[in-house]
């Protein structure tokens, strides 16, 4: 390589370099964009990947101390006491209709795995989310989500919920709107 | 003490309580209005409710009977599964349930739940909302 060939592809890389340099003015700079990012708690139900936003994220406990709530519909797995507080526990597998997330959860016992519930806090909510397995946080670029290329891909109930939608090989994350989820699963 | 979603004034020492289990869930109701405990058998002639249904269980066939007082009409008994006995309870004993789960709780129940010792979550039977109910 030439030493004028290397002075260019220098010069090439500080343009792109600054190309990629934070614009104030302008939110869709892209470096702006780069710098945009959204810590996200990574966990699977019923096969599928989903994450929440870590800042909504307490805590996350295990299943054992639920209680079933008497007469509740099959999407609410029960109640879990908190320090005196009673949080209502959703079971997300089967009220997105996602493959029964208990014979999951039965399957990734046996794989040395073990179901979680993940304490979510945002607005008037305080509730947990019974997943198959917490896989850990992860930042996702934040983008904006074309549904329409998804469609195939991800369940038409779960695209009702999800905020985000983030790539990685041949492996799709869906980030949930978790006002929408808990809006709607209030309502009986 | 005052159970969760009533307006009735400040009670001082606790409330009795009567403990009973309706298969998987275990209840109380306000040990005043109930005045007797029968079997199921000796209930033949009441008119009695269940809150079994309410429950998402099926209907109760056997077990305890608990006479209600304090209703007009003919005699009225509520079932009550297996009695395990009466409890007093202080306001420290229950928890209030998170406004998003009051529309998924049955209307039989108070919008709130016991806590015992053994942290074992107990249901409140709210038998004014299971005779209107069953009415």
């Amino acid at each position: 390589m030439s030493f004028e060939e290397k002075k260019t592809g220098l010069g090439e890389l500080l343009t792109q370099a600054g190309e990629l340099s934070f614009d104030w003015e302008n939110e869709n700079s892209p470096g702006a964009q780069q710098a945009e990012e959204v810590a996200v708690l990574c966990f699977r139900v019923g096969g599928d990947i989903f994450g929440l936003e870590a800042s909504f994220v307490r805590e996350i406990i295990g299943t054992s101390a639920l209680t079933p709530l008497p007469g509740a519909p099959s999407h609410i797995r029960g109640i879990a006491v908190l320090r005196r507080q009673v949080v209502g526990v959703l079971d997300l597998g089967k009220f997105l209709g996602l493959e029964s997330s208990s014979s999951e959860a039965q399957t990734a016992s046996v794989q040395g795995l073990k179901s979680r519930t993940v304490i979510v806090e945002i607005g008037k909510y305080l509730a947990g989310i019974n997943v198959d397995q917490v896989d850990g946080l992860e930042k996702w670029p934040r983008t904006t989500v074309d549904s329409v290329d998804f469609s195939g891909a991800i369940g038409k109930k779960t695209q009702r919920y999800m905020s985000l939608v983030h790539q990685e090989g041949d492996d799709l994350k869906v980030l949930l709107d978790l006002n929408k989820l808990l809006d709607d699963a209030a309502i009986r | 003490m005052k159970f969760v979603g009533e307006s009735s004034e400040k009670i001082v020492g606790g409330v009795d309580v009567l403990r009973f289990r309706l298969r998987p869930f275990e209840l109380v109701v306000e040990l005043s209005q109930i005045s007797s405990i029968l079997s199921f058998e000796e209930s033949v002639g009441l008119r009695v409710l269940d809150p079994a249904p309410f429950l998402g269980l099926e209907a109760t066939r056997s077990g305890h009977v608990g006479l209600v007082e304090a209703y007009g009409g003919p005699p009225m008994g509520v079932c009550l599964g297996e009695v395990w006995g009466t409890e007093k309870w202080v306001s420290q004993s229950l928890l209030e349930m998170p406004n998003w789960l009051h529309a998924n709780l049955p209307k039989v129940l108070r919008k709130g739940c016991g806590y015992d010792n053994l942290r074992r979550v107990v249901w409140l039977l709210d038998l004014d909302e299971l005779v209107r109910s069953s009415s």
